[in-house]
């Protein structure tokens, strides 16, 4: 080469050959770019939009496991899975899915499931009751092996569904399978035991972690069963094309049992960034997508507009907005009437005309649960709060360290708006701590230093009922925790990491502590949800329920802000839509389009 | 031999430069608040549904990395893969292996930045030339003044716009999405523009230059027409400087569209990247981290091996392979 380098050519000469290089790279790219060509943009790009394509809008989808807490476990149980039985229109009920018929023994702990005999996979195969004896294996099987060892995201299990040594069994404390309540009898017969009567099972069976799985092929493809073309499902619809952070195609699964009754040929669901949903709306108008979930803002226009307004659906009362107070070394917030005073000075009314579709939210428990009354509200006082604050020792808030919301979502509009109520009600200072979503999940669980003092700010969606509501949000447990002093907190959270216990020794020592120093109302919650459960009768459980929902209201742990509603916009062709206020939404076998 | 030696001296210097970039990758990865797990149960939609009871079961790697396997020897067991193309499982796409990630995504960012570089030296040569022949004129000034706004626009300003006019208003594109070659268009578009004010003002100042050069004043001398002068003689010459400019930025959209790959909903490698260091998924992060710094690596060393082919003065000096002998 030094040899040539001494001999170089002329600059025209070196020019042509720079000319004819990029000219070949060209080429290459030109090459391989047809090569992918097909490719690029996905399997089926040119598939037509018939009259039965729906197209609709989500968020992205990572995994389809529905036993790992990931958004795409409520697309599946959208109608990709079918579990036992599904929710009924209104979601207060449930009707006949995989098992056609179900017999509850007298003491409501044993569940006898018959299958039915046409239910299949969209590979032929027929759903048995194996299936769901192996599926839930694998959901209680502790996270080490659990989902073939290939996420690594939280189980999605719901403690409070019940299933007899399904809680000990994936904490490690029960090893023996045979002790948990989940047994298939032949083919087309399962049977579920629950350690408690619980009247809310078959709803909780509606749970995507509840859905079963193909584990022939789950087992033989840990790593790939979820990529199409492996993919098989149950539901009436399955996976043909999956692009992460793109989009999912949905067809019919052919061998559904009733088949007759899906309606759609094709679905094109988009999976579109929650930082992109500032443009979702355009993609809406510009018929790119007939079904998308709607922001304040857009909700705001959509309502004044004419045309729009009829496109615009409501799912009222779907979540509520919360504070939770946060623990710090200061001592201000270990003070209930401190707590309380806050939450009385909020001007809930002020703050639901913030956004549309908010009411106040005068309780943990929401006013679509049956049985609610106001008594469980709270009455805003702010004349009472500040005698509250003048009695824990900071009158007219002085001496109070700053009261700061901690925020990890992008939107700070209502917590901007209560910390302007707290100023203006009480005169105290308040201030909004918006961080990155990473700070956010560290920040909440630990002990704030100095004088930092505050809540974090969260929001619940649930099932409308008193063992959801008081039993598994905010749980007896969590308010146990929550209610721990500082110095209490931290010890137990060291426990909690620690690799070298056992799980039932884990489970002992953290129990003590609980039984040791959490507050006593909080254990007092804890006894009466635990009585309820027990309760045969539906009454005096109900009265129980209420007891401890009260009792947990008056620790301010917890600080109902408000009731959000949930906002669509769905194209008039979309027919068939049953919105109900579950995370799911709504399920699709019921859609169709019309003209 | 000197090329031998220059290029075996440069893939030391990039196998170096990859291994500190992963190390500070993993660095500020374990440095970064909160976890995989943590944020996973926090940010997927209704998340709150759940979790309730399972803490415990919460950012278990045990799978991979062993029950209690120390920080840094996480690091080598993954760079021990790396070193093989073999990035393991990502966390947050857990069916998906990180270098079948890339693999899937990268065509689909390097797509849309060879066509922006494509369209942005097509925009910006004639613009170029139009200006240096109009030198001190105020369409020369005027041309310069846009060209600086453009530069100045950021791309995801530009494809917000472009939505606006195109999708909202005109309802002509769609508004995003990755379905067929109409959805290249506005992409494209939006990355296209600040390269090509880039470009413009690097084809100005080089043309200026060749203008200046004796032998175009001879070629017109001679006689010759002065369009076939300044295409054939002044403006071939002008634009060998834009190999060092475009090259780079080639570089710099290819790994860098994360924005537009954002706004407009296509699932190219950036969006993978931005999504992998918000969601601290520590495989995808440091898969991606180090195959951007490969490709800067890479474009850098073509563009100065061809630089070098063009100017033996810069072949020289940059390969340093004679010194000393």
């Amino acid at each position: 080469m030094a040899k040539r380098a001494s001999s170089v050519p002329p600059v025209g000469q070196t020019r042509r050959d720079f000319l004819r290089l990029s000219g070949l790279t060209m080429a290459a790219i030109g090459g391989s770019w047809s090569l992918t060509g097909c490719g690029l943009f996905g399997d089926d790009s040119k598939a037509a939009d018939g009259q039965s394509t729906l197209k609709i809008d989500y968020v992205p989808v990572e995994v389809l496991d529905p036993q790992v807490i990931t958004n795409g476990m409520w697309i599946l149980s959208r109608g990709i899975s079918e579990g036992l039985v599904a929710q009924n229109e209104k979601g207060d009920g449930v009707l006949p899915a995989v098992a056609s018929e179900w017999k509850v023994s007298d003491d409501h702990l044993t569940y006898t499931f018959t299958l039915r005999d046409n239910a299949q996979w969209s590979d032929g195969k027929p759903v048995v009751a194996q299936d769901f004896e192996r599926t839930y294996k694998r959901l209680f099987t502790p996270a080490a092996t659990s989902a073939g060892g290939t996420t690594l995201g939280a189980n999605s299990y719901q403690v409070s569904t019940g299933i007899k040594g399904g809680k000990d069994f994936l904490a490690g404390v029960l090893t023996d399978w045979s002790k948990v309540g989940v047994k298939a009898n032949g083919d087309h017969e399962l049977v579920l035991t629950l350690s408690n009567p619980n009247p809310d099972f078959l709803l909780a069976l509606t749970h995507p972690a509840m859905l079963p799985l193909p584990m022939d092929l789950v087992e033989s493809k840990p790593k790939d069963w979820q990529n199409p073309p492996n993919y098989v499902s149950n539901g009436p619809y399955t996976v043909t094309e999956w692009v992460p952070n793109s989009k999912l195609i949905l067809v019919p699964n052919e061998k559904y049992w009733d088949r007759g009754n899906v309606k759609l040929g094709r679905i094109q669901v988009n999976l579109v960034e929650p930082s992109a949903a500032a443009t979702a709306t355009v993609a809406y108008e510009n018929g790119e997508t007939d079904l998308v979930q709607l922001a304040g803002p857009d909700v705001l226009r959509f309502q004044k507009d004419a045309n729009l307004s009829k496109e615009l659906k409501q799912t009222e009362n779907y979540s509520i907005l919360y504070l939770a107070k946060l623990r710090s070394q200061h001592p201000a917030m270990e003070d209930v009437r401190v707590r309380k005073a806050l939450s009385l000075a909020l001007d809930r009314k002020t703050l639901a005309g913030v956004q549309p579709g908010q009411e106040p939210g005068v309780s943990l428990v929401t006013s679509r649960t049956g049985g609610w009354d106001a008594s469980l509200g709270i009455k805003e006082d702010v004349a009472e709060a500040k005698r509250l604050l003048a009695e824990a020792g900071y009158p007219n808030g002085q001496g109070l360290p700053p009261v700061r919301i901690l925020v990890g979502v992008p939107d700070t509009t209502l917590a901007d708006a209560m910390v302007d109520s707290w100023t203006k009600q009480l005169g105290i200072k308040a201030s909004v701590d918006h961080v990155e979503s990473g700070v956010y999940t560290e920040r909440r669980w630990q002990v704030q230093k100095g004088n930092y003092i505050g809540f974090y700010y969260g929001t619940f969606a649930g099932l409308p009922t008193w063992p959801t509501m008081v039993g598994s949000l905010w749980s007896p447990k969590n308010v146990q925790e929550i209610s721990l002093p500082s110095d209490q907190w931290q010890k137990y959270q060291s426990v909690q990491e620690d690799k070298n216990l056992k799980p039932a020794d884990k489970t002992a020592q953290l129990d003590a502590i609980l039984a040791g120093h959490a507050s006593k109302p909080a254990r007092e919650i804890s006894a009466l949800v635990d009585k309820a459960n027990t309760e045969a009768d539906d009454a005096k459980r109900m009265e129980l329920y209420k007891q401890a929902a009260k009792l947990r209201e008056e620790q301010y742990l917890y600080l109902p802000v408000l009731w959000l509603s949930l906002f669509h916009a769905v194209k008039p062709k979309v027919q068939g839509l049953q919105l109900r206020a579950y995370p799911d939404y709504f399920y699709l076998k019921s859609l169709s389009v019309g003209s | 031999m000197g090329l031998a030696v220059y290029l075996g001296k440069r893939a030391v210097r990039l196998v170096l430069s990859l291994i500190a970039v992963s190390i500070l990758t993993f660095t500020l990865l374990q440095l970064a608040p909160g976890n995989f797990a943590d944020l996973q149960r926090v940010n997927s939609g209704a998340t709150n549904f759940g979790g309730v009871g399972t803490e415990s079961m919460v950012g278990e790697l045990e799978s991979r990395y062993g029950a209690d396997v120390p920080v840094w020897k996480q690091y080598l067991i993954f760079m021990k893969g790396a070193v093989v193309w073999d990035f393991g499982p990502s966390y947050k796409y857990a069916s998906r292996n990180v270098q079948d990630i890339i693999s899937e995504a990268f065509p689909v960012s390097a797509t849309l930045a060879l066509l922006a570089v494509l369209l942005a030296l097509l925009i910006a040569v004639p613009i170029g030339v139009f200006a240096a022949l109009r030198q001190n004129t105020k369409t020369d000034h005027a041309t310069m003044f846009a060209v600086t706004l453009g530069h100045a626009l950021p791309s995801y300003l530009t494809a917000a716009f472009m939505i606006l006019l195109f999708s909202a208003t005109l309802k002509l594109l769609p508004s995003g999405g990755w379905n067929g070659p109409e959805d290249l268009i506005l992409p494209v578009l939006a990355l296209s523009l600040g390269p090509a004010a880039v470009l413009a003002r690097y084809v100005r100042s080089s043309m200026l230059e060749t203008l200046r050069e004796e032998y175009v004043t001879a070629a017109l001398a001679k006689g010759g027409p002065r369009r076939t002068v300044i295409i054939r003689h002044a403006l071939r010459n002008s634009l060998i400087p834009l190999v060092t400019v475009a090259g780079p930025l080639l570089a710099a959209l290819m790994t860098g569209t994360v924005f537009v790959e954002a706004l407009l909903r296509i699932p190219g490698l950036g969006l993978y990247f931005a999504n992998a260091a918000a969601s601290r998924d520590m495989p995808l992060l440091m898969g991606t981290a180090m195959f951007f710094a490969l490709i800067l690596m890479v474009t850098n060393l073509v563009v100065d091996l061809i630089y070098g082919l063009l100017d033996p003065r810069i072949r020289t000096v940059g390969g340093g392979s004679h010194d000393g002998h």
